[in-house]
């Protein structure tokens, strides 16, 4: 059979917009090697001693190991909120179920500069200074989200008498949560404690209102961007956040894939 | 009482209480006390705590309020209709026309799990006066001199926020074109649509619902997008909350800077309701 | 079997909201026994099930089991095991921990566990696999598998929810088998709920009919067959031909009737039902009536029909056959010793019946009276 050959124009704008997706993104590691201070073709040539900089660079390892606490504390209580509801949400039936789900679900539609001064305003009124405490609290609301539908999902296609099995085989309630429940959400708890830790480690507007006089990682690029001279050495480093970004997010796509796929 | 506790809606209720308590409190709290600061005044340092309609006049008053507030949902519209645009043919494909759909999908939110900000920082390198498109293309002889129009203006807001928004499109609109029994496409060709009338007439009022979420979580958080106009927007691309961070930070006018983001919160709810409507009374009137 | 009573339901009553699930139960179940709850979907058999094993609490009754009663008695604490429809194989443990799983509580050394599990795999002939994963599993092992996790725990019930429902039908008809054997030689009472009449009549010593949360008829599976209580367990268990009769004449033993379209007849009564009437039900199997296409001899009552339809069933082949004054058609079930269908559509035959195959079904129910 003989088939006039058609250019696959669809194929063709995929390919296209995906480009457009990526191009921003590999820009910034392509010009972290340009032994040059100007983003412009042609390039000068190869050089990694704008990596060699950020190590000297005390403000910016403060700020690092600030994003850090604030990444892990929030990605810790964001996933231990979500994990309760979530299995809530999936194993109960209880009036007031749809509204908390719609509710925790609210923070991914609040535009961001408005998240950000109303909880500056609260946390002002309630005497709690700008700080690392106040970043936090502002970044288990808007992670939420994430935790719970990853959560979610996790709990999903978790088989009920799988529990039914374990309590009639004579364990007790919490032992079932630890032999069964546990291990078979394990991957999916993995997942949602690395995508909490990313949005939180990524997030500017909150940081920037809510965070003092510690500045986060993002609030320091921030105050670099301005910077011409600085500009190779924000390029490096925002190389070194994506790409750890990036792989964050790949093992924890891995490990969600593994809580969805374990349970059938 | 331990009745309660055992039952399904007891246990349900205890588990789910801690987050929607956290987030319940963290939206209704705030939200209150930024009531109360919008009728408050600022003088120098202190807080006038007496009750004003003051910051609601100025707001009114101020044609440049108006503009920005004007100005952000315009653009936030512009950006929804850009981002939907341009993602519906991408979801369609990964829905329809490849079996590596997981592949494809993570291919199209990878780059949106680096920094938010980076990205938007990225644009600006690009479309700058002496940045990488300019001297690609001058490299390649295609232009003599640097294109102005790229950066510091609408377009590169809109440009900018359709690529950060991307997969908030794709995502929802793959998911109810997924949704799409396969049956139903074969019974339109059977009954005699060409390809374009049963996109026309089957696939796309089916994949509405997926349009109308993607809108809507493009739209409400753009409106009040800081980064991007900060950054890429120039003069002409400022936006509302530009405005509202002038007033919590160098101004420091807070009962303004409050009475700012209740009423873009009220005019991104507003219109976003219309959006509603409107989508669903055309929905009945072409059925 | 021994006369050792094991479990004892009294009056328990199962309510969701308004519906009720399960009514007045009361069952008594011996040692060693193999019954199975049969019954639609939606009967309340797997709610009274998850009441033995303790998932599902009760509104009013008792539950004893072993001399106990069972109350505020957990499913952790109940020497009931269970197989669930859905086997319920732990996925992230292998074979051997899958098994050993309700062991790891007892006070037993890590050698006698083991052993306990390699001899359950045994016994559900899975022996060796201990490491083999369990997505590694096809369907009939995770039966075995979830079979031998209950059984390690030697309980003093093995309660198994519709357990072969998700195997393909020549499995299942081996399992059944295997199962009974299984357990004719452990001795272990077996409560088994099913909604395949077959599969309940090969493997169990009684059955119990439920229909819309109600208990109807408790029996050894040939009296359910030969004297069913009503018309609902009549057609749940076999084919049946339902027809009306009047009662010209009663004794204790017998009933003197006019069965529509095949006349005057003297049958057996069932002492099943509750209630006879004037108007009575009766019903005949379709594999006992005769059909031949000259009035056959030596039957108690002959009529004469026409063939409205011809089902060929392989082992069977099944006539329905059209006679005036009767609403439906009768179907009438030969068994296929030649290979041979005799009449075809629009034949005139004649139908033979002897007044033992004709079953007492009781008082006829006006429609809409009792499901």
């Amino acid at each position: 059979m003989t088939k006039a050959f058609r250019i696959p124009w669809l194929l063709v704008y995929v390919i296209a917009y995906l480009v457009f997706l990526y191009l921003p993104v590999l820009l910034l590691p392509l010009f972290s090697f340009n032994d040059g201070t100007i983003v412009a073709f042609p390039l000068k040539g190869f050089t990694l001693k704008w990596y060699a900089q950020l190590g000297q660079q005390d403000t910016l390892l403060q700020a690092m190991v600030n994003s850090l606490i604030v990444g892990s504390v929030t990605a810790l209580m964001a996933t231990s909120l979500g994990l309760f509801a979530a299995r809530a949400y999936v194993r109960y039936r209880f009036t007031g179920r749809e509204l908390s789900e719609g509710l925790v679900m609210l923070p991914l539609v609040i535009p961001g500069i408005i998240v950000a001064s109303s909880m500056l305003v609260l946390f002002i009124s309630v005497g709690l200074k700008p700080s690392l405490t106040t970043v936090i609290l502002g970044h288990v609301f808007v992670a939420l989200p994430f935790s719970v539908s990853i959560m979610k999902s996790a709990f999903d296609d978790f088989d009920q008498s799988l529990e039914e099995a374990a309590f009639d085989l004579g364990e007790s309630v919490v032992g079932t949560f630890r032999r069964v429940t546990l291990p078979i959400v394990a991957p999916g708890i993995v997942a949602s404690l690395l995508v909490t830790f990313t949005v939180s480690f990524d997030e500017f507007v909150l940081a920037f209102f809510l965070s003092g006089n510690s500045p986060t990682l993002p609030v320091y690029i921030w105050s670099q961007i301005r910077f011409p001279a600085k500009l190779p050495n924000t390029l490096a480093l925002g190389s070194l956040l994506l790409m750890s970004s990036v792989l964050l997010l790949l093992i924890a796509e891995y490990f969600r894939r593994r809580s969805t796929q374990s349970s059938d | 009482m331990a009745g309660v506790l055992r039952s399904d809606t007891g246990k349900g209720l205890i588990l789910s209480a801690p987050a929607t308590l956290y987030v319940g409190l963290l939206v209704a709290v705030p939200l209150c006390i930024l009531v109360a600061y919008s009728f408050w005044t600022q003088t120098y340092v202190e807080i006038d705590r007496t009750l004003t309609w003051a910051n609601y006049q100025e707001a009114f008053t101020d044609p440049l309020v108006r503009h920005l507030i004007i100005r952000s949902v315009a653009i936030a519209g512009a950006v929804t209709l850009a981002t939907v645009c341009l993602a519906y043919p991408v979801a369609y494909f990964i829905a329809f026309r490849t079996k590596k759909k997981t592949l494809w999908l993570l291919l199209i939110t990878i780059p949106f799990w680096s920094s938010y900000l980076l990205r938007v920082f990225s644009w600006k390198l690009i479309l700058g006066f002496n940045g990488v498109m300019n001297s690609a293309l001058i490299s390649l002889g295609l232009i003599q001199e640097p294109l102005t129009f790229l950066l510091y203006n609408e377009f590169a807001v809109v440009l900018t926020l359709a690529h950060a928004w991307a997969p908030f499109a794709i995502l929802p609109i793959y998911v109810s074109l997924q949704k799409i029994d396969r049956s139903l496409l074969e019974a339109a060709t059977d009954l005699g649509c060409s390809k374009l009338e049963r996109f026309v007439r089957v696939t796309l009022p089916l994949t509405v619902p997926g349009i109308i979420a993607a809108c809507l979580i493009i739209f409400i958080p753009t409106v009040g997008d800081y980064v991007t106009p900060a950054l890429v927007g120039g003069s002409q691309g400022k936006m509302v909350a530009n405005l509202i961070q002038v007033q919590f930070g160098a101004a420091n006018n807070w009962p303004l800077g409050a009475t700012l983001s209740l009423l873009a919160m009220l005019s991104v709810a507003c219109v976003a309701i219309l959006f509603v409507v409107a989508v669903t009374a055309l929905g009945r009137r072409i059925r | 079997m021994s006369e050792q009573i094991i479990i004892e339901i009294q009056g328990v009553e199962k309510r969701f909201g308004s519906f009720v699930a399960v009514s007045d139960l009361n069952l008594t179940l011996k040692e060693g026994e193999f019954f199975s709850l049969l019954g639609p979907s939606g009967c309340g058999k797997t709610t009274a099930l998850r009441i033995i094993a303790g998932f599902q609490d009760h509104e009013e009754g008792e539950v004893r089991i072993d001399g106990r009663t069972m109350g505020e008695v957990p499913a952790n604490k109940r020497p009931t095991n269970m197989v669930f429809q859905s086997y319920a194989i732990f996925p992230h443990l292998n074979v051997g921990d899958n098994v050993g799983f309700g062991l790891r509580k007892s006070k037993l050394s890590r050698k006698e566990i083991k052993d306990r599990v390699a001899e359950a795999l045994e016994m559900v002939e899975l022996g060796g696999l201990q490491d083999r994963k369990a997505n590694e599993l096809s369907g009939g092992q995770r039966q075995r598998v979830a079979l031998a996790r209950a059984l390690v725990m030697r309980p003093k019930v093995l309660l198994l929810d519709e357990p072969l429902s998700a195997l393909d039908k020549n499995l299942r008809e081996a399992m059944q088998l295997e199962m009974r054997r299984l357990q004719q030689k452990l001795g272990i009472t077996f409560v088994m709920v099913t909604h395949d009449q077959y599969e309940a009549m090969t493997m169990s010593d009684r059955i119990g009919v439920m229909f819309a949360g109600q208990l109807k008829q408790v029996d050894k599976p040939e009296v359910l067959y030969s004297q069913p209580c009503n018309r609902e367990v009549a057609s749940f268990i076999g084919g049946m031909n339902f027809l009306d009769a009047e009662v010209m004449a009663e004794n204790s033993e017998t009933l003197e009737v006019t069965v529509q379209g095949f006349g005057q007849m003297t049958i057996g009564v069932n002492p099943n039902v509750q209630v006879h009437d004037k108007e009575l039900l009766v019903g005949v199997r379709p594999e006992q009536l005769e059909i031949s296409a000259e009035k056959p001899e030596g039957y108690d009552a002959c009529v004469q029909g026409e063939v409205s339809d011809v089902a060929f069933y392989g082992e069977s082949v099944h006539y329905y056959v059209r006679i005036d004054g009767l609403p439906e058609s009768i179907a009438v079930a030969v068994p296929n010793y030649f290979h041979t269908v005799d009449h075809s559509r629009g034949d005139t035959v004649w139908l033979g019946a002897q007044s033992a195959s004709v079953i007492d079904l009781g008082k006829r129910e006006t429609l809409g009276g009792d499901k």
